[in-house]
């Protein structure tokens, strides 16, 4: 079985169950995203699966193996990576070495080679490489945050709310980018609140509600109302 | 002039030691957000080894040095493996500082057990402390010029793992986003490890250069460590150059201080230093406010 498989997640802070049994599947290749309010827990589940947090019960499977509970650095080595909430550049660090970061082992020649494709994509970043990411504008810091994301070489992209805070236009034009930034056989689970942008570029998705899924559908079946997925949001009849 | 050149000297060479202590503290506490309460006692330990090794078993005294490094680095090792690594993933800062308290108290008794309690002052080769020159009416102290290349020495290299080697953009990377810093695929351990050892590297490099302006005696680091500790307040405990400033600066309050006001006083005076600067600027002397966050 390729492709990430979660089954009956349950993850929690200390004694606080927030994801009470979730199931998502994404194929090899496939590109689904996971869709609702603000602390429906889309965010818990994206932890989960980088290692940050341990699933209290059930599995998660990356290409047949467990990665449930499992070590950030060795998830890293296998080829998940995560595009975290809000960015999170180290900002007293120039934009060199936080792209440096996302190399962290492995080879320098692999590095250049990283380097000049992101140089390549996002020029200015190559102007203000000396300069700490701290001072970089949202967008800019967007820009680096993905740019990681592309030297560590993603098997299985995760992205976190990539239009936490930044303008709707700028948000707008880094989803048509992912196309172009990541390979066609990136695995991606995108975490969005904004449906109508996730709609367009990912094939299915699921909707998180208080820690349970309640709806999952084909992105097509959608696209052109959006809205209608507010009562799935909210649990009301919108 | 010449009694306020020897003053600020004398207040410099005091400097260094609170200057490498800090450092030491700001580096761990920096990049595992752990307050090392063993950092004086463990680089007591590693002057008494290599003091010891040298004067008593007849050790020559660059092998007594470089044995008590490897000490240090292997001890270390052992202790971070032994007592923080399992506290650490509980999350929670207090039981690990306590713990440090313990392995403080245990190190301590330790030393007294091998060592006893009284004061030594061992010789060191050549008798280079008791070294003089005159320059004009300036007093210049040969071991003191010993330990300012150690300090210069010391303070190079661990710039250079900074900024220039792979451990020390984890550990920058740690110290600004901890779970940024896992998810590009940093281990924490080994970070963590290497800066404790690194840390107590620095300790023990001022143990062996210092015992023999203090006297060697068992707990003849803990007033260092205090000085350290004001040091690393001084420059804010986040930044690796503040504390060493903060510890130069120290240095040389205390040596004016000494000159001027009773002798009394200066004892007091870290702690009244450490209140000004929790009342007035609280994240140290050096370092800005924490900036807005960029949107």
């Amino acid at each position: 079985m390729s492709g990430l498989k979660i089954k009956d997640l349950k993850v929690g802070y200390g004694r606080n169950e927030v994801i009470h049994g979730v199931d998502i599947e994404v194929k090899s290749g496939e590109k689904v995203a996971l869709l609702g309010a603000n602390g429906a827990g889309k965010s818990t589940v994206l932890k989960t699966i980088s290692g940050l947090l341990t699933p209290t019960e059930g599995s998660i499977t990356f290409n047949g193996d467990e990665i449930g509970g499992a070590n950030p650095a060795a998830l890293v080595d296998m080829g998940v990576i995560q595009v975290p909430e809000g960015r999170r550049v180290f900002p007293g660090l120039n934009v060199e070495d936080n792209l440096k970061v996302a190399n962290y082992g492995k080879s320098p020649d692999l590095f250049e080679e990283g380097l000049e494709t992101v140089y390549k994509k996002f020029p200015i970043l190559q102007e203000r490489r000396k300069q700490a990411a701290g001072l970089l504008s949202g967008g800019q810091q967007q820009m680096l945050s993905l740019s990681r994301a592309i030297i560590a070489k993603p098997k299985l992209l995760l992205i976190d709310e990539m239009s936490l805070g930044l303008a709707p236009l700028l948000v707008k034009e880094f989803y048509e980018q992912l196309g172009d930034l990541f390979s066609e056989d990136v695995t991606l689970l995108l975490v969005e609140q904004n449906a109508g942008l996730a709609l367009k570029y990912c094939s299915r998705f699921y909707v998180l509600r208080n820690g349970d899924l309640v709806l999952q559908s084909d992105s097509k079946d959608y696209i052109d109302d959006p809205t209608a997925l507010q009562s799935a949001y909210l649990g009301v009849d919108a | 002039m010449v009694d306020y050149i020897q003053i600020a000297w004398q207040g410099l060479v005091s400097g260094f030691a609170y200057a490498l202590i800090g450092l030491a503290l700001v580096m761990v506490y920096k990049t595992a957000r752990i307050l090392n309460f063993a950092a004086g006692t463990m680089a007591g330990i590693s002057g008494f080894l290599a003091h010891w090794w040298a004067a008593e078993q007849d050790m020559p005294f660059g092998v007594a040095i470089l044995f008590a490094m490897i000490m240090t680095g292997a001890g270390t090792y052992v202790v971070e493996r032994l007592t923080v690594r399992p506290l650490v993933k509980l999350g929670d800062f207090l039981p690990i500082v306590i713990m440090t308290l313990g392995v403080e108290e245990f190190l301590a008794n330790v030393s007294l057990l091998w060592w006893g309690g009284t004061a030594r002052r061992y010789r060191v080769p050549g008798d280079i402390d008791r070294i003089n020159w005159l320059i004009g009416d300036f007093r210049l102290n040969a071991w003191h010029l010993v330990v300012a290349i150690t300090t210069f020495v010391t303070l190079s290299i661990v710039g250079y793992i900074i900024n220039q080697t792979e451990l020390g953009l984890g550990m920058k990377a740690f110290a600004e986003d901890q779970d940024a810093a896992k998810l590009m695929g940093i281990k924490e351990s080994t970070v963590s490890i290497w800066t404790w050892v690194l840390s107590a590297l620095v300790g023990g490099v001022t143990g062996i250069v210092f015992a023999p302006v203090l006297f060697l005696q068992q707990d003849y680091m803990n007033i260092i460590f205090i000085k350290g500790f004001v040091a690393a307040i001084l420059g804010g405990f986040l930044s690796l150059s503040g504390g060493v400033a903060g510890g130069l600066l120290l240095g040389e309050l205390e040596a004016f201080t000494i000159k001027w006001a009773p002798r009394e006083f200066a004892a007091a005076l870290p702690v009244v230093i450490v209140f000004i600067v929790l009342l007035i600027r609280p994240h140290g002397l050096f370092t800005r406010e924490k900036g807005h966050e960029r949107v």
